[in-house]
């Protein structure tokens, strides 16, 4: 795996490594976990800094206590970098099977983690937005993967496409399972003529002379444990 | 009536211009204009904004250029098509070209006088600095999502809105006139009921080419077009400048936040007051404008927060700047698919980015490190960096928020130089 991008010194306020283990809690039920300290220390120094008008401010924090409570009941997610200045933004790394490829003809080799940049702007609230706009895999720089832009075309964001639309209001921690459960090929769009998705066509084309690939894992992102 | 012959020719004007109608010509001493007010004066002044230059907005506009108001905007990303025949004041050696400056170039043609503009573009590639000056915008434009983000770009630079429709089956027309003049005012969003939500996530148009938008036919593709008659769109279009004269000219009742329906079949008229919706999805605020003495480029974020009233560093560390059509880019790309720190404003369709120093390309903003406003706190020592060494060297609009106040500093001339996509 690549090194991944360097945090910038003045992107977040520094966060304490909180990591995730906790059972007992479902995904539906994400707003009524109670954060331990780690946790809610976190979400006591970002949310000060949350602007906008009022109902885009509760949004933004309650979606930061989802986000949190889903990194502490999940062992997959690690919060990098939380910022609700304006748009809601935060990096996390996500442990999952990333398929990755140097250059345009080397074997796919399957990295153990991605991180992940998710940018939830106010507007997504109120009317659907493609569904490029929402993540960016910042690490590894070598994704090969039929949804995601490739690393090597400029302008080399490595943007994850989870369809031609997304609904709007939709909950930022559905975002963060679709993209579990699209770069872990769980689901995967790569029909060239249905162009809705395929940001890189080589892999889509790669993809699908090479079905047992697909998918990396069959892994849902809580474990039955932490289902449980 | 006067006649225009007996008035002689004014030295130093061509035969050609005077053979020209003047206005007054044609103006009535109006009944309801209060004393002390000059109607020639007033038309004059009028500035007009039409966003959607269709078979509505295209009506209003020639409506008004006849009326030799002083100046008009248009503003269309569309061109015409072969329907647009049957619905808008247009021929067929339009079809092709672009809505705006095709009906630009008639208004210019009718009122010499008349300083037009067209704006071949997106409302949201329009600066909004453009839309302030104007004594009223129209609104006729084929989808919910354009009135919506015409009614805040109105309320924060405080300018009236008026929206013009038609409803072709039940041959009716509907006008509301939004004052813009408080954050209370009602905006359109603020009746938008659960249809129009739906209608616009779906991001549905209507177009005469066919309505657009997965509501369209059930399968996100095109569906019937909208039908409408040319007789009831002109009757929009006409409704819409006259009000806009009203308005100007102060004349008969009040407008503001009012709701005007017309329906052809009964022939009569509802005027209806518009409120505000506490439960609008869209925020209300008003902008304080403040034009900056000198070049905006060359002054430093810091005199920017110092100007807004913030002085002391933990009242500032949360204030949120905003360039138009800038955004501060904190990390970039190259090709050689490192990310690397930029920390400067970038032109959003503008020049590119420095080199790379280890692959000498060209580097692009990273999208999750560009954004659209920055906080005090993260601009760090650049808050004392004139914003041209800071790579904004063209900006001639900057807001400054803090606790949903914010302080709007403008560059922008009385007289507005044409930008990309400008056609004077």
């Amino acid at each position: 795996m690549n090194p991944l991008p360097s945090r910038s010194p003045k992107a977040s306020p520094a966060l304490p490594q909180a990591r995730g283990g906790e059972s007992a809690h479902n995904l539906s039920t994400l707003h009524e976990v109670e954060l331990r300290p780690e946790y809610r220390r976190i979400l006591e120094q970002v949310a000060p800094g949350a602007a906008g008008p009022e109902p885009w401010r509760r949004r933004k924090l309650a979606a930061a206590h989802e986000l949190l409570a889903l990194a502490q009941i999940s062992q997959r997610l690690l919060i990098q970098m939380l910022d609700l200045t304006e748009a809601f933004r935060t990096a996390f790394t996500l442990q999952m099977p990333v398929p990755c490829r140097d250059g345009e003809t080397g074997p796919l080799r399957v990295a153990p983690a991605a991180v992940l940049g998710l940018t939830y702007r106010q507007e997504a609230m109120l009317s659907a937005q493609p569904g490029y706009s929402f993540i960016e895999i910042l690490g590894p720089r070598n994704v090969f993967h039929a949804n995601v832009a490739s690393s090597s075309q400029p302008p080399g964001a490595q943007l994850l496409c989870l369809g031609p639309k997304l609904p709007p209001n939709i909950q930022l921690v559905d975002l963060v399972l679709m993209a579990y459960t699209a770069i872990s090929l769980q689901t995967i769009q790569f029909s060239l003529v249905d162009p809705a998705g395929v940001l890189n066509p080589a892999a889509a084309r790669w993809f699908q002379a090479n079905p047992s690939h697909i998918p990396l894992t069959r892994d849902p992102f809580l474990s039955p444990k932490e289902a449980a | 009536m006067t006649n225009p012959s007996s008035m002689g020719q004014t030295p130093g004007i061509t035969r050609r211009a005077t053979a020209r109608a003047r206005r007054v010509d044609r103006l009535p001493e109006l009944f309801g204009l209060k004393p002390g007010l000059n109607a020639e004066r007033l038309l004059d002044e009028l500035s007009v904004m039409l966003v959607g230059v269709g078979s509505v907005g295209a009506t209003a506009a020639l409506s008004l250029a006849r009326l030799h108001v002083g100046r008009l905007v248009l503003v269309d990303r569309g061109q015409f098509k072969p329907a647009s025949l049957l619905t808008q004041p247009v021929g067929e050696e339009s079809v092709g070209e672009p809505k705006a400056s095709h009906i630009a170039g008639w208004c210019r043609r009718i009122s010499p006088r008349t300083k037009v503009e067209a704006f071949d573009d997106p409302l949201q590639e329009i600066p909004i600095s453009r839309m302030a000056g104007h004594q009223m915008v129209i609104g006729a434009g084929d989808n919910l999502t354009l009135a919506r983000d015409l009614g805040q770009r109105c309320l924060r630079v405080g300018v009236p809105l008026l929206t013009a429709a038609v409803y072709g089956a039940s041959l009716t027309v509907q006008t509301k006139v939004f004052a813009g003049d408080a954050v209370d005012s009602p905006c359109p969003a603020c009746s938008f009921g659960a249809m129009e939500r739906r209608m616009m996530e779906e991001e549905q148009l209507w177009s005469c080419e066919g309505a657009r938008g997965p509501a369209a036919n059930g399968q996100g593709g095109i569906g019937d077009a909208t039908m409408s008659l040319r007789p009831l769109c002109a009757v929009a279009g006409e409704m819409a400048a006259l009000l806009a004269v009203r308005w100007q000219l102060q004349l008969g009742a009040s407008l503001a936040n009012t709701m005007t329906e017309f329906s052809g079949y009964t022939w009569r008229t509802f005027v209806t007051p518009l409120r505000r919706n506490p439960a609008c999805v869209c925020h209300h605020e008003r902008w304080q404008r403040i034009e900056w003495p000198r070049p905006l480029a060359d002054s430093t974020p810091q005199e920017l927060l110092e100007a807004h009233g913030l002085r002391a560093r933990a009242t500032t560390s949360a204030a949120l700047f905003a360039l138009d059509r800038h955004r501060w880019v904190e990390r970039g790309l190259c090709r050689c698919a490192e990310s690397v720190p930029v920390q400067r404003f970038v032109e959003i369709s503008g020049k590119r980015l420095p080199q790379c120093r280890r692959c000498r390309r060209e580097i692009q903003p990273q999208p999750f490190y560009s954004h659209e406003s920055i906080n005090a706190e993260r601009l760090g020592t650049a808050l004392h960096e004139p914003l041209r060494r800071l790579g904004a060297a063209a900006v001639r609009d900057v807001t400054v928020t803090q606790d949903e106040r914010t302080t709007w500093y403008t560059n922008h001339p009385a007289e507005p130089r044409p930008t990309k996509g400008s056609r004077p």
